[in-house]
């Protein structure tokens, strides 16, 4: 035997030396642990469960001989000290590293005037009659071709023009590009180049990357591709992030995990599918939130984790690719979305400039559904914006038998009163687990059947008549919990949702609700006054909006008020790479959005916990939802 | 003057309209608001820590509960502040430096409040100077929360603060905190939630609540 780590459907043997943390030994092996916080003993989410070896854990030895009780520890804070071992991996421990991923994304009419272009060029030979530089000789044509005068001619470029010249004969291909609104040549190539101009948009989130290709003289989408960030097998959330990031090396490392390990390979695959060369993508736009941006571009983000939460740069503007490690053209353009705060970023600036809202349209109310919801507000003048720290409970976080949106996840559930839960699952497979939307589906199911009441909890004479009732094992208690899948073939723990459960899902759910309602309140508005609501981010496509307005998640509007147009921050970096005046157009709006911190908005603690109960402790806010509960209750009364 | 009932049940179901009128009523029969403390609402917080430490309630269910008990204390603090009441221990709690979320800290002063401490409530955003002038105006402990991984360092510097006071225990708490943390820093307590917290606190405290 060996130290051999188990997990559903999966069984490693590890040669990693001895005395090494499990949660590195099981990141080596291919089996990362959901350390949310970054190895600090806090979250909880690289939960293992030992079940023979020895071990030392946060200062204890654990001695376990076959047949013995299994213990739970923390794999951030056990070491294996026995060369044989066995150890198993709870499936809501694992951190999936395939996932289903929104990329689909809409944006709205625009006029594209790429500020990329490529100009095939004449330069005329130098004679004695004409001894000038050659720089100024294709600077000439240029200017008589393009109508740009004084271009920035970078050294490399400069390098690149006697050769690409004499190869061509006098015919060169220049592509030109614009950085930080100075005409810029990126590069020069003899002869005549034909074909697309690539460029390439990214929406770098917390947990997934996505990345499209597309031909800057067109605008057509020649391909996507999209992988978790890596920085997730570090940490999981924004804050964590932020607080491994704390010496130099350490910030060098989280840039490569995601430029490196995440963005060169997302480029690689566009490449490869679109059968072009790296080196000649001339242009990228990323969009991400405050963090990532800092993250990538290896700023330190100390300071947005604590009050103030001021960033380095908020707008860092664009760069070389070769001075990010962009897999490009070495002198082709980075540009970085401009973010609004520390915690209101870019992504979410790239959802208002691809979804065009707009003051003018009435009053409109945006909201990012993610680990830290953010939102944004427009009445008439200017924009208010804010976040709200929701929790990973969506994504599949801090839940028994969470996962992402993975093959394996229950991502939808339909019953009634005799519990026969219908299940829609991700991929053509046996399901491993619950991700948010199906939690979402099952909180909004059970109120409308009466198995859940208004604060989360089971009418438990209906979970046992339904054969449904489970009593999981939460720390030193037994909370009561719903059985969707029995454990059996091959699934070691049945697939359930807890009380527990619910109950973080509530609080995500209140902290998006109550954080809109906040905003709202102070322009003096209410939700029944709203024209537009915007739900942007990729969870907000798998979400049944129907269950999100039953449970409380999403306000009781007008249906035809509602959108969901899908990856808005993917879709405005796509927008800045084809239209050259979306940046300015950004940072206009930028300076025009005023940012509120809710903790110290005045109603923002009430709102949150009247809206921790099912649909809302306010019943005045869903008159629609109530209406309907108390039908099924007479109706269940005259069964 | 035995357990008011109805306003017993009031708080423990979070009925804030309900122990409004109730306990404003009783104020206008010029009732004894200490008798009222010490025999309904502290009770009735307690029947609430009970149950949520037995997994029957959750957060939201405490929650709204505290905050009828907010609502409540609002009215007969002042009146308790003139009839010059004792309280079982005194107490100071804030929000460390850096972090501004406070909605698990207002809990905790309530729980407390309803165990029948006198809370210092710092607010957010604490400094050590904060808590040392706290424990200078009489607290006889430091409560610190976080909600952010990223401000819980600061929790360190506080407990180092008052290694030289070993009469003012330092208790840590908060969502990303734990025992193991609270280990490594040398803090003199933590709980999980508001209502071990009560437990906790006077536990080293030696009071009997």
């Amino acid at each position: 035997m060996a130290v051999s780590l188990t997990s559903d459907k999966i069984n490693v043997e590890t040669t990693a030396g001895p005395k090494k943390r499990l949660l590195d030994v099981c990141s080596r092996e291919g089996l990362p642990l959901n350390s949310r916080c970054g190895g600090k003993a806090s979250c909880g989410g690289c939960t293992l469960v030992l079940r023979e070896g020895e071990y030392i854990s946060l200062g204890r030895m654990i001695s376990l001989a076959p047949g013995d009780k299994e213990r739970k520890v923390l794999g951030c804070q056990t070491r294996c000290l026995s060369e044989d071992a066995l150890i198993y991996i709870p499936a809501p421990s694992r951190l999936e590293l395939t996932g289903k991923i929104a990329d689909d994304f809409q944006v709205r009419a625009f006029r594209p005037d790429s500020g990329t272009r490529r100009y095939v060029l004449n330069v005329p030979e130098a004679d004695m009659e004409d001894q000038r530089a050659d720089q100024l000789r294709l600077e000439e044509v240029l200017s008589r071709v393009a109508g740009v005068d004084r271009v920035h001619f970078p050294l490399e470029c400069l390098r690149q023009l006697p050769g690409a010249l004499q190869d061509g004969g006098g015919k060169v291909t220049v592509t030109l590009g614009m950085l930080r609104n100075t005409p810029c040549i990126l590069d020069v190539r003899a002869g005549e180049t034909t074909g697309i101009l690539p460029g390439v948009a990214f929406d770098i989130g917390t947990t997934t990357v996505v990345g499209v290709l597309v031909d800057l003289l067109t605008g057509t989408v020649l391909g996507r591709s999209s992988r978790y960030n890596q920085q997730i097998t570090i940490a999981d959330d924004v804050s964590a992030r932020i607080s491994w990031s704390t010496s130099p090396a350490k910030l060098k490392r989280m840039q490569k995990l995601l430029v490196e390990e995440t963005l060169n390979p997302i480029i690689g695959e566009l490449c490869d599918e679109a059968g072009i060369e790296a080196g000649s993508i001339a242009h990228s736009v990323v969009s991400g939130n405050t963090v990532m941006i800092h993250l990538l571009l290896a700023m330190d983000p100390t300071t947005i984790g604590r009050m103030p939460f001021h960033p380095v740069a908020a707008d860092p503007g664009g760069f070389w690719a070769m001075e990010t490690g962009l897999d490009m053209m070495p002198r082709g353009i980075v540009d970085v979305v401009p973010a609004i705060a520390g915690y209101v970023g870019g992504d979410i600036v790239a959802d208002i400039h691809a979804t065009g809202i707009r003051p003018a349209d009435g009053l409109t109310l945006m909201v990012d559904i993610g680990t830290n919801g953010e939102m944004v507000m427009t009445d008439g003048d200017g924009m208010v914006a804010c976040a709200t720290p929701a929790g990973p409970a969506f994504e599949g976080g801090r839940t028994r038998s969470g996962m992402r949106a993975a093959p394996g996840a229950i991502e939808r559930i339909r019953f009634g009163r005799e519990l026969r839960f219908e299940l829609g699952v991700i991929g053509d497979v046996r399901p491993t687990g619950i991700c948010g939307s199906a939690l979402i589906d099952f909180i909004a199911e059970g109120m409308r059947c009466g198995l859940i009441n208004n604060a989360g909890r089971f009418d438990l004479d209906m979970l046992r008549a339904g054969g449904a009732w489970v009593g999981v094992e939460e720390g030193d208690n037994q909370v009561h919990a719903c059985r969707l899948v029995p454990a059996g073939d091959g699934l070691q723990e049945p697939i359930v949702i807890t009380e527990l459960d619910m109950s973080e899902l509530l609080q995500a759910k209140s902290a998006i609700y109550s954080g809109l309602k906040t905003l709202l309140a102070t322009a003096g508005r209410t939700f029944r006054q709203v024209d537009r609501f915007v739900l942007t981010g990729g969870f907000a496509r798998y979400i049944d909006i129907e269950n999100g307005i039953f449970c409380g998640l999403l306000p009781e509007l007008d249906r035809a008020r509602i959108e969901v147009p899908g990856n808005g921050s993917l879709a405005g970096a796509y927008m800045t790479l084809m239209d050259r005046s979306a940046l300015d157009s950004m940072r206009d709006m930028v300076g025009r959005t005023r940012v509120i911190e809710l903790n110290m908005a005045e109603d923002f603690e009430q709102n949150f916990i009247e809206a921790l109960f099912l649909p809302n402790y306010d019943e005045d806010d869903f008159p629609g939802v109530i209406a309907e509960l108390e039908q099924g209750e007479q109706d269940a009364v005259v069964r | 003057m035995a357990r008011d009932q109805e306003l017993f049940d009031a708080i423990a179901r979070g009925d804030r309209k309900t122990t409004k009128k109730l306990v404003t009523a009783a104020v206008d029969r010029e009732e004894d608001v200490e008798v009222m403390l010490a025999d309904s609402m502290i009770p009735a917080m307690r029947h609430v820590g009970d149950r949520f430490g037995r997994n029957e309630i959750y957060v939201p269910e405490m929650l709204i509960a505290a905050r009828a008990m907010q609502a409540a204390l609002d009215i007969i603090e002042p009146i308790l502040a003139d009839t010059g009441h004792e309280p079982v221990g005194k107490i100071c709690i804030g929000t460390v430096m850096g972090d501004l979320h406070d909605i698990g800290k207002n809990l905790v002063v309530i729980m407390l409040k309803g165990a029948g401490y006198e809370v210092l409530d710092l607010g957010t955003n604490c400094d050590v100077k904060k808590y040392q002038a706290a424990v200078d105006e009489g607290a006889k402990a430091v409560c610190c929360s976080a909600l952010l991984t990223t401000t819980m360092p600061y929790m360190k510097e506080v407990v180092n603060h008052f290694l030289d006071h070993p009469d003012t225990p330092v208790f840590i708490g908060g969502a990303p905190v734990s025992q193991g943390f609270a280990d490594e820093i040398k803090a003199d307590g933590y709980a999980e939630d508001a209502s071990k917290a009560v437990q906790v606190i006077s536990g080293t405290l030696g009071i009997t609540v």
